[in-house]
């Protein structure tokens, strides 16, 4: 099959993508060698947060957050989506120093999404939190979406737009040549196209080595948890932490969606990850710390899927220096859900070669170099 | 109920997680032979559900139960004989492919530590939905039975037992035996499963005994319903209960006959299914059966799983019943003291012979058995407004609208309608919503990814998980200790 655009990858990025270069009048093919979600794009926390984000992030997710409520129209789902405020908790001086910095630093760049919250209105937004917490800075606008329903409403949508979206078509090869790209997948078929999209998640690495262009994606599984319904124990905020690991999601069903970067031991070749319960003991020592109220609650469920990982924790967002028709999206180290509608926008116009509407040059793939 | 908790060494060579009649056969086979053995099972008292509560019988219990009860108490002494550490109310929670497992006893959650696992979780009743199955009131037979082995209870008010399978039978003849009344007995099986099962027949009769056995229980509760005027009711479908805060009301069909009853009691028996949830949790690979139509560990005759440290011993790997899961636990017992070298070739042949012959003679009349009682092809085509998934309250219609978009795959369902996402993750429901994805899309079942299961297999509150004694111990150092050993 041939197509202007090959696109490795069905998860989020690779079907967002997609969609907006259809919908400019480009044809493209996604190569998915499980199912559209299978790892982080069906299975993060669903957090769709500015708040806390790297500040070379934020622009993004600034005019992410403002696709979200978009998506009934994009994608023909909302996604799950509901507003849940997101607050990062300062358990003490140095920690409340630490956000009003970031709220000077976001304040000079002339964002105004992220507001410092005193004692008091700590409390008016999480009336349980332990007395110790000094202060925050919340998000209000801040939320969280079903993974699995929006990797599914953007596969499908792919899909109703005319993208093929082959899924259990795994790449096994894929060369540059003066035309374009060749890319052969498991069932032994080549397809060619002029452009190619490196959205393998995890597997972003072993594709862009493929084409010797190697970029320093490497595979983790961050794991999470979930507890059965605490009504009203979150109301309804969402909270981070400044100085230690965690992030408590408050679903609208009343459960609490636990994450924060803790992570499993796997095995990547076979696909197989052996859930750490020891980090999920931290979280929940941590939680307790945080929300006392908390103890009670039971935890129904812990999980853990394949998420590309770089170490400035930073995506990679761009065209291949080495490879001319070459685009990556990948790296987005465990917190790429929120950005998918804008990232879907900004790719789409680097690869019809205009220049994004946001700037891409913290995001670019040599930088590692 | 008061024996005291053993204190448990730090590392076992064996763990054996329940204590039926596989994990009691194979734990005591394994400290004959000089294992040391983790026993860790959620009930008080040793005997898993087929023999629950078999030391502690009456003698009227026992003239009920009969002798096939009663045997267990044999295999309970032994075991209690061979005194492994024996873990009571306690539930694991994680499974781990290396041998260890997180378990959760008295509050207080700790890791386990050993070479090998034997998962001897054994069997549940086949879930399935039909209007007002959530209703008080409806309960499975098993649960009437577990009930009266315990504490000797019977209804007093008339009740009406509905379904298929051995166990519905065998639960009407211990309600005669004990003066229940029995309104009726709604026998939902088809003439379908009998003609496919007759192919089997030949094989099954090698156990002639067993076949006359369940032909004499048959017999004898059709006696028993004469005697009381309890009509049994043939081909039965469309089966719902009624009432407000509880049952009142039993309604069905047979052929063309509308049925009801007034009645505060219903019980269910759909037949009997592997309880594979921890065995998923732990990375066991699985098969499909068409027959019996569930997941089961695909496992080689002694228990070996695709782990190298995990077996899975009795009906948890497929359902046989009590007497060769025994056998099955034995069987593990061989092979696992021979891989600890307590056993040497020679010994563990001249025993392995005379157990694998009685299991093969015990498993002759399954096919037949499995083939009688198939479960019927439209069990689960229940109306769109049933509830299919109790934990979160999602309903069949649901289920199949998903479905018909494609999405076939239970986990995915989940992920998006949260039918399978509460504290049971999909053990009630997960056959249902196989089934209606399967009726919806058309989709064969084995084509379809089975659900996944996650740590913890059951809910732990978060005050357990954060005192939680889970260090790590590297399993290859406990390997290389084995050997110098």
């Amino acid at each position: 099959m041939k197509a202007d655009v090959l696109i490795v990858g069905g998860g989020l990025m690779g079907c967002a993508t997609a969609i907006d270069l259809v919908r400019h009048g480009k044809s493209a093919i996604v190569f998915e060698k499980d199912v559209p979600g299978r790892h982080a794009s069906g299975h993060n926390s669903g957090g769709v947060r500015c708040q806390g984000r790297d500040i070379r992030e934020v622009p993004l997710a600034v005019l992410s957050r403002k696709l979200w409520d978009d998506h009934p129209d994009t994608v023909g789902s909302d996604c799950g989506f509901h507003v849940s405020p997101r607050l990062r908790l300062a358990e003490n001086d140095g920690d409340m120093a630490k956000l009003e910095k970031r709220h000077g630093e976001l304040s000079s760049m002339g964002f105004e999404h992220e507001v410092l919250a005193d004692r008091e209105e700590v409390r008016r937004l999480s009336p349980n939190i332990s007395r110790h917490v000094v202060g925050g800075l919340v998000c209000y606008t801040d939320g969280l979406a079903n993974p699995m329903l929006t990797s599914k409403a953007y596969a499908a949508k792919a899909e109703a737009l005319g993208v093929r979206v082959l899924s259990h078509h795994a790449t096994v090869s894929v060369s540059a040549s003066a035309n374009g790209f060749a890319l052969k997948t498991s069932d032994g078929k080549t397809h060619e196209g002029g452009a190619l999209v490196n959205a393998a998640g995890a597997w972003a690495g072993k594709i862009s080595a493929m084409l010797d262009d190697p970029l320093p994606v490497v595979p983790v599984a961050p794991t999470m948890m979930v507890t059965d319904r605490v009504p009203g124990l979150m109301n309804g905020t969402s909270l981070g932490l400044t100085g230690r690991a965690l992030g408590l999601m408050a679903a609208k069903n009343g459960t609490v969606i636990v994450g924060g970067g803790y992570r499993s031991p796997f095995d990547f070749d076979n696909e197989k990850i052996w859930i750490d319960s020891t980090q999920m003991a931290k979280a929940s020592k941590l939680m307790l710390e945080i929300l006392p109220k908390l103890r009670d609650a039971r935890v129904v469920r812990f999980w853990s899927a394949f998420e590309g990982n770089l170490a400035d924790k930073v995506p990679i967002i761009g065209e291949s220096t080495k490879v001319p028709g070459l685009f990556h999206v990948c790296g987005f180290s465990a917190h790429g859900f929120q950005l998918v509608p804008a990232v879907g926008r900004v790719m789409s116009q680097i690869v019809r070669g205009l220049s994004p509407e946001i700037s891409l040059s913290d995001f670019r793939p040599d930088r590692f170099a | 109920m008061s024996r005291p908790m053993v204190e448990t060494k730090p590392k076992h060579d064996v763990i054996v997680v329940g204590a039926g009649p596989a994990g009691l056969a194979c734990s005591t086979e394994l400290v004959g032979l000089g294992v040391s053995v983790a026993v860790v099972d959620e009930q008080g008292e040793p005997g898993g559900n087929i023999y629950r509560n078999v030391t502690h019988l009456s003698a009227q219990q026992r003239k009920v139960l009969g002798l096939d009860y009663t045997i267990g108490r044999e295999l309970v002494e032994a075991f209690l004989a061979a005194a492994p550490d024996y873990l009571p109310r306690a539930h694991v929670w994680q499974a781990e492919a290396t041998g260890n497992v997180c378990l959760s006893q008295n509050g207080k959650s700790r890791k386990l530590h050993a070479a090998y696992l034997v998962l001897s979780t054994g069997a549940m009743e086949r879930p399935v939905p039909f209007p007002g199955w959530t209703l008080p009131g409806v309960m499975t037979c098993g649960g009437m039975s577990n009930l009266y082995k315990v504490s000797g209870l019977i209804p007093s008010d008339p009740v009406v037992l509905a379904g298929s399978g051995p166990l519905l039978w065998l639960v009407a003849e211990h309600l005669f035996v004990m003066g229940a009344p029995i309104a009726a007995i709604l026998d939902t099986s088809t003439r379908k499963g009998a003609a496919s099962a007759a192919r089997h027949l030949p094989g099954a009769l090698g156990r002639l005994g067993y076949m006359m056995k369940g032909l004499g229980m048959m017999a004898a509760v059709k006696r028993a319903a004469k005697e009381n005027k309890t009509p049994i009711y043939r081909d039965v479908k469309n089966l719902r209960a009624e009432g407000g805060e509880r049952l009142g009301k039993v309604r069905a069909t047979s052929g063309t006959q509308d049925l009801c009853f007034d009645v505060a009691t219903l019980l269910v028996h759909e037949g009997v299914i592997p309880e594979t949830a921890l065995l998923r949790q732990a990375g066991c690979a699985h098969r499909w059966n068409p027959v019996q139509r569930y997941w089961h560990a695909d496992v080689a005759a002694d228990g070996r799983t695709n782990l190298p440290s995990v077996f899975v011993a009795g009906d948890g790997a497929f359902v046989h019943g009590a007497k060769s899961a025994q056998l099955k636990g034995q069987r593990t017992a061989l092979s696992i003291a021979r891989e600890l070298g307590r056993l040497s070739e020679v010994e563990f042949r001249s025993r392995v012979g005379s157990v694998s012959k009685e299991l093969d003679k015990e498993l002759r009349p399954r096919p037949f058995i499995d083939a009688l009682y198939a479960p019927r092809g439209d069990l689960f085509h229940v109306a769109d407004d049933t509830i299919v998934c109790r934990c979160e309250g999602v309903a069949a219609g649901r289920i199949r609208e998903v479905a018909r978009t494609g999405v076939v795959d239970p986990n995915e369902i989940k992920s998006i309608i949260r039918c399978g996402m509460g504290p049971c993750q999909g053990r009630m429901c997960g056959s249902a919503v196989l089934e209606l994805a399967v009726e919806a899309s058309g989709v064969a079942a084995e084509q379809i990814r089975a659900l996944r299961q996650r740590p913890p297999i059951k809910p732990i509150s978060l005050e357990e998980l954060a005192a939680a004694d889970l260090d790590v111990v590297s399993p290859r150092a406990g390997r290389a200790d084995e050997e110098t050993r």
